[in-house]
């Protein structure tokens, strides 16, 4: 760690979100939906020397980037993306209006299933996301436009959106006082 | 296919009511000067719908700002396809854990294929709402060639006929 986030982060955040999250989807990278926002994170600290530390949902594990676990960014990242899930996500993240989203910002699903998706685009929206088969398979990141106010999946299941259909979940180390 | 929307749908599902279509096949893709590209610019998203109209075929095209003529086409073979319903996305490809309700022509191609008895779609490059069956891929290119071929021998015929205003999906 070298120093500590700040304001300037808001919108450095923003725009290696942006950048990561298309050089992914060009290149076809195949990930998991939590993997792919835990790894944007990650990685921006990583780069700007920046301290993390993610907790599960149930707040029995945190992963602290300054704990001497980790010897380096991929031992982190590693234990990370093993031990954290898109159903930890929201404990790790804060609501903001929709309004005045910016790109790296997620989509939090809780139905029909756990899922995470990050803007990759703000006008014109445009959400990128990792998914997962049935067989837990990890498939390429994808872009498309932006589903966030739908009600219901391609299966016409419905979609239950963390907070709400009118917020979207930015990192909590974005929460600058 | 029930429950997906894509861009300009409603419009298309206007313009196949009032134009009584039997039978009809959306290409979506991205429109640059002319020319299909591989981008994922929302902003040239162009919409191509073929319509049977009794033994007719016509084509008309939209994007985000003209609704253009239709314009008839001599001799089409896409609705003569035989093979059109192996193109569809088909239920072992439908395994992905999320599936959102949208399709969109993001560094693909988006085809849907509507009559009374089918309504199928398939994505042509980047596959987002399934996990693709290679086996298909042959099948899916050779009808995909063939609305290629069609779009671009009628390309420079259109002209505007309507001011269109595109809504976000």
């Amino acid at each position: 760690m070298t120093r500590n986030w700040n304001e300037n982060d808001i919108n450095g955040f923003s725009s290696y979100a942006q950048s990561k999250l298309n050089e992914y989807a060009k290149n076809g990278t195949k990930m998991d939906c939590a993997d792919l926002a835990l790894s944007i994170l990650i990685g921006y600290a990583s780069d700007n020397g920046l301290p993390l530390q993610l907790t599960t949902a149930d707040g029995k594990t945190t992963f602290d980037s300054n704990s001497d676990n980790f010897n380096t960014v991929t031992d982190y990242q590693s234990a990370v993306t093993s031990g954290i899930s898109a159903n930890d996500i929201p404990s790790n993240t804060f609501s903001v209006d929709k309004s005045d989203k910016q790109t790296g910002d997620m989509i939090l699903l809780t139905k029909p299933v756990n899922h995470v998706a990050s803007y990759s685009s703000v006008n014109p929206n445009k959400l990128t996301y990792g998914n997962l088969t049935d067989d837990g398979v990890s498939t390429t990141v994808k872009t498309t436009g932006d589903w966030s106010n739908a009600s219901t999946d391609a299966y016409n299941r419905k979609i239950q959106y963390y907070p709400d259909k009118k917020h979207v979940n930015r990192w909590n180390v974005l929460k600058i006082k | 296919m029930k429950y997906i929307t894509y861009y300009d749908k409603l419009i298309i599902d206007s313009l196949t009511e009032n134009l009584t279509c039997s039978k009809y096949i959306i290409y979506q893709v991205i429109l640059k000067n002319d020319s299909i590209i591989i981008s994922d610019n929302e902003d040239d998203i162009a919409t191509f719908l073929f319509c049977k109209i009794g033994a007719s075929v016509y084509i008309k095209l939209i994007t985000k700002d003209y609704i253009y003529s239709t314009e008839k086409i001599e001799n089409s073979g896409i609705f003569t396809y035989s093979k059109i319903s192996q193109t569809g996305v088909d239920s072992k490809e439908n395994n992905l854990q999320f599936i959102p309700p949208v399709l969109s022509p993001f560094n693909s191609e988006v085809i849907i294929y509507c009559d009374s008895k089918i309504k199928i779609f398939y994505e042509f490059g980047t596959v987002h709402l399934y996990s693709e069956n290679t086996e298909k891929y042959q099948l899916r290119k050779e009808f995909r060639d063939l609305l290629y071929g069609e779009v671009m021998q009628k390309i420079k015929t259109f002209h505007k006929e309507k001011k269109y205003c595109r809504k976000e999906l």
